[in-house]
């Protein structure tokens, strides 16, 4: 959506900028192969979760608050398969089958829901999940929770390998989410965010857009964990947990919902902060984090993408707030 | 199988006030209040407290203290921060409440420490034909249920209820009447909070609180409130009573450790079929 | 639009310089020191346990260092806590290990509380060969994967398993069948594991298994289906606040037995306050007991110990997760003093050749790293009011009252 308000000159500019950071990223595994490398891995990992609620969430105006259902999808069809024998890649194709289908089981009667019911019904789309996992003690591990095989390389190349893998799915659903904004895809899912009832009027078959967002930012998500849950050899039902999901919204919101590059510019600063605030501050992290999520929503209401458009202006921020408030 | 019906109705009913603060906040102001579950703990530490500084106190005297300290905080956050974004739409509501849940959560880790707290009551059983029921847990029944009808009746017959329900029905209308909708919202979310602050008390004498436990108590409140109708005061109540009796029936037949699946897949089967709450009409 | 873009890609190019500098780690300057790091649970739903598990590390940490630190060799050695929050979360937990290994440069990890976080961060140290003395994380699951790397001094599941049932089957009249709730997580998953082979051994029949998930508010259901079976013994094996519910709810339903058993932390105060004389005769797993005359290395016998303790804590006695934090500290320390050295391989073999009396007796480790099965070990029951030790007999200040008597009205 940036990218269409700029003329030809600033639009060089802009992919200039862009490739420089991208080459920049491909080529730190040369100097850093450890702690930078793994943070920027975990990095890549919010911002792939960030972009998949962008498409449902903010493209769409469809709040899902279970989406973790998908982060246990995502974990588990790989670890269950490779715990099996099977190879990563089809470990990975697996996961992309079996996440579409339960997004369509699901999806076709949440997406009937608006609003909070939404919100909600994915919260027990999510507890459905999650409480089947743990009881299914036979194939999942229930409580005990899955180890995944090791990788025999030594642990640089293995970091350098998760790196680069994450980094690659994040470059793929970037450009599918831009292809995507600028598609009559994107045109239909912003008309829905809108005014569904409208956009259904005027004709736009909106059940089919929902379901191409709700898949998609599926894939997204499950694919991603998918791959973490390889690089972390374990996991467990905890990852039914809502916490990251948050963190990824608050990522989202703060970067600038809707926006191709707003998930990645809020990863980035959010990851940032938390890694500052954990290693020095023990006790009360999480209510930092809660402090900083307040005060973003309360004083930058669009995220900080806000402050690289074109039109801004602080009076324009501040009019946003006046806007929200009672 | 009649003892876990009972048991089920008496808890359900302390379920069913609990979910009543969530409920309204949703109704008349749209707010997700993800912070409710640490606020129903934070009755809970209240009453408490009461009973440290006041050990010769039956804890159930301490309610209405509660209930007015609650007030005053649902007040306190709502003025100062609900209130600045609630038309901002539902993405950034939620994340306040969020942030709000984790600055609350924290707090009371630091000043209590992770304990597991409980409040000791003396009880008698009543037992009858076989059936066994604690007087603890019929006094809190009959103090939910009291609860329930006083807040029925503040939004049947009072002014103020008529007020709330005006500007939940219609905003701009209820302006032109004169009312003032930012103070209606302070009202409202300080009645909801000293429901939950209440609520939190009463569980308090049946079980074990802690910081953490917040998050068990809303992901009760949102399946109830779904079940129930959001915004419907009786619907919300009954819909405590059917979550219970869900869990518990549904455990004894199919087996205990289902019991949390059960309720999830309550509340999924009702988002499908009628998601307005099953005692709400449709309008 | 060209200033904004300068101010924010110069705030990011701050925040990245922030993250290298507070990354790399600075090295101080004069007495050598020994980086000991632990990610334990300060918040998420076992911040309890893990804060005390904390406070035992800081109280070993801090008593050996004003003696000067631990003797490597010739020198001393100032030891270096770090500390990270994992939120009881294995995931996060991972992260933070490794992060204490590669960037914080820890020379060896103190576990986390709980079988399934270790479970997961053991894999990590292992892949790094840097030791892991856990302090309870006792599934034997840990200890079946060929690992070489992790330690754990206190008793085992299945060892767990086979004391308990061996000391019931040991009381007369010899009960014959147990009831059990459990709680679908994996210490108590695998206690009930370890139940199950003793039992049969033992001729005690098992005749309900009653499974729940986190969350869970309303025990009605099964306690009423381990009522229909009136079993002799009812055996807790889930959290703490899931044990007192059980138990009010145990009375309010009026299901009595001839003995109740707490698997984990028993001796909670919370137990006398709620029950009141109710509380009498529930017998629970204790992992240490003051009472025994063992000798110690680090603080001269269990005595002079306590004395310590108390005096730092006001008159509070220590609880079990205070006590193996201490104990992996002791262990630890023990072993780099006989080894001279911090180097991993050599502290191992120096933990591999231990045989030593500390405050909760004899620790000896297996090749696994497991403890070697040495019974019999502390049990408490609940009498007036107090926490009474049943065992070992050399420590033991009560007998155990079998039956127990049953609920008041």
């Amino acid at each position: 959506m940036i990218l269409e308000r700029r003329n030809t000159i600033e639009k060089k500019r802009i992919i200039i900028f862009l490739t420089l950071i991208v080459a920049g990223f491909l080529l730190i595994p040369l100097f850093e192969r450890g702690y930078i490398l793994r943070f920027l891995t975990f990095m890549f990992t919010s911002a792939i979760i960030s972009q998949g609620l962008n498409i449902i969430g903010g493209y769409s105006g469809y709040i899902p608050f279970g989406h973790m259902g998908f982060f246990g999808a995502g974990a588990y069809i790989v670890a269950m398969s490779m715990v099996n024998h099977v190879s990563f890649p089809i470990a990975l194709l697996f996961n992309i089958v079996i996440t579409i289908i339960i997004a369509l089981i699901f999806g076709y009667p949440l997406l009937r829901l608006r609003g909070a019911y939404f919100a909600m019904g994915t919260i027990a789309f999510n507890g459905i999940l999650k409480e089947v996992t743990v009881n299914f003690t036979k194939w999942t591990g229930g409580g005990y929770g899955i180890s995944l095989p090791q990788i025999p390389w030594n642990i640089e190349s293995v970091n350098t390998f998760f790196y680069y893998i994450m980094l690659g799915w994040l470059a793929v659903c970037t450009i599918v989410v831009y292809l995507l904004a600028k598609n009559p895809v994107g045109y239909a899912l912003r008309a829905i965010k809108d005014d569904e009832n409208a956009a259904a009027t005027s004709g736009i078959n909106t059940s089919k857009y929902k379901m191409i967002a709700w898949i998609t930012s599926a894939v997204f998500i499950s694919v991603s964990v998918g791959i973490y849950a390889y690089w972390m050899t374990f996991i467990d039902t905890s990852i039914y947990d809502i916490t990251p999901l948050i963190k990824s919204w608050v990522m989202l919101l703060v970067g600038g919902a809707g926006t191709v590059m707003g998930p990645l510019l809020g990863a980035f600063l959010i990851e940032s902060l938390s890694e500052l605030l954990w290693g020095n501050i023990i006790i009360f992290h999480n209510g930092f984090l809660g402090i900083i999520i307040i005060i973003t929503i309360l004083f930058l209401p669009g995220g900080i993408i806000d402050l690289f458009k074109k039109q801004f202006k602080w009076s324009l921020i501040r009019e946003e707030i006046r806007k929200n408030k009672i | 199988m009649l003892q876990v019906i009972i048991n089920a109705v008496l808890l359900g009913s302390v379920y069913g006030v609990m979910s009543e603060g969530f409920s309204l906040m949703w109704g008349v102001m749209h707010i997700l209040n993800l912070a409710a579950g640490t606020l129903i703990v934070v009755g809970a530490y209240l009453s408490y407290i009461f009973m440290m500084l006041l050990p010769n106190v039956n804890p159930y005297f301490t309610i209405p203290l509660v209930f007015f300290i609650s007030f005053s905080i649902g007040v306190v956050i709502q003025k100062f921060l609900y209130n600045k974004m609630v038309k901002g739409g539902l993405r950034r509501v939620l994340l306040l409440t969020f942030g709000l849940n984790l600055v609350i959560t924290d707090i009371l880790l630091f000043v209590f420490k992770a304990n597991y707290l409980q409040m000791n009551v003396n009880y008698t059983i009543l037992q009858f034909k076989g059936l066994y029921i604690p007087s603890h847990r019929i006094i809190i029944f009959v103090i939910s249920w009291v609860l329930f009808l006083l807040t029925f009746l503040l939004f049947t017959k009072t002014k103020t209820g008529l007020i709330i329900r005006a500007t939940a029905f219609n905003t701009e209308a209820a302006e032109i009447c004169g009312v003032k909708t930012a103070r209606t919202y302070i009202i409202t979310t300080g009645i909801a909070i000293a429901l939950g602050g209440v609520a939190g008390s009463m569980a308090g004498t049946i079980f074990s609180f802690s910081p953490a436990e917040g998050a068990v108590f809303l992901a009760k409140c949102f399946v109830i409130c779904v079940i129930g109708g959001l915004g419907n005061v009786t619907g919300t109540m009954i819909g405590g009573l059917i979550y219970a009796l869900a869990e518990g029936v549904g455990g004894w037949i199919f087996g205990t450790q289902w019991q949390s699946c059960i309720g999830f897949l309550l509340l999924y089967i009702v988002l499908l079929l009628k998601p307005e709450g099953i005692l709400t009409k449709k309008n | 639009m060209k200033k904004k873009v300068l101010f924010v890609s110069l705030l990011i190019i701050l925040i990245v310089t922030l993250i290298f500098i507070i990354g790399v780690n600075s090295i101080a300057e004069g007495q050598k020191e020994v980086k000991i790091g632990a990610a334990v649970a300060i918040s998420g739903f076992l911040a309890r346990e893990g804060s005390l598990v904390k406070e035992g590390y800081d109280f070993w940490s801090e008593y050996v260092n004003s003696k000067g630190g631990i003797k490597v060799g010739d020198e001393y050695y100032k030891i270096n806590m770090i500390y990270y929050d994992d939120e009881s979360d294995s995931i996060k937990g991972n992260k933070l290990v490794e992060k204490l290994i590669t960037e914080d440069k820890a020379d060896v990890i103190f576990g986390s509380y709980g079988s399934g976080i270790v479970f997961a961060t053991s894999a990590i140290t292992e892949k790094y060969h840097k030791l892991m003395l856990a302090p309870l994380s006792t599934s034997n699951s840990l200890y079946e994967r060929g690992y070489k790397y992790i330690f754990n001094p206190a008793k085992l599941s299945s060892y767990n398993g086979k004391w308990w049932v061996e000391y019931f089957a040991s009381l007369k009249p010899k009960p014959k069948t147990m009831g059990v709730i459990v709680l679908n997580d994996l210490f108590p998953l695998s206690t009930v594991e370890g139940l199950k082979k003793p039992a049969t051994e033992n001729g005690i029949e098992i005749v309900n298994i009653e499974m729940f998930s986190k969350g869970t508010k309303d025990f009605t259901s099964m306690l009423l289906k381990i009522k229909q079976n009136n079993p002799d013994i009812i055996f807790l094996s889930c959290y703490f606040q899931d044990e007192l519910l059980a138990l009010q709810q145990m009375r309010e339903l009026d299901i009595n037995s001839k003995l109740v058993f707490m698997s984990i932390t028993p001796s909670l105060s919370e137990v006398y306050t709620i029950l009141g004389a109710d509380s009498d005769g529930i017998i629970g797993e204790e992992v240490y007991n003051p009472n025994m005359p063992y000798k110690d290395p680090i603080f001269g016998s269990n005595k002079e110990f306590l004395e310590l303790w108390h005096k730092k804590s006001g008159g509070v006695n220590p609880e079990y997760t205070n006590i193996y934090g201490i104990l992996v500290g002791e262990v630890y320390q023990a072993a780099v003093e006989k080894a001279g050295s911090i180097d991993t391989e050599k502290v191992r073999q120096a933990l591999l050749d231990m045989d030593q009396e500390f405050i909760t007796g004899r620790v000896r480790f297996m090749e696994s790293g497991a403890p070697y099965w040495n019974p019999p070990y502390p049990l408490i029951m609940w009498k007036n009011g107090k926490v009474e030790y049943l065992s070992p007999p050399e420590g033991a200040t009560a007998e155990p009252i079998y039956p127990k008597r049953p609920w008041s009205k």
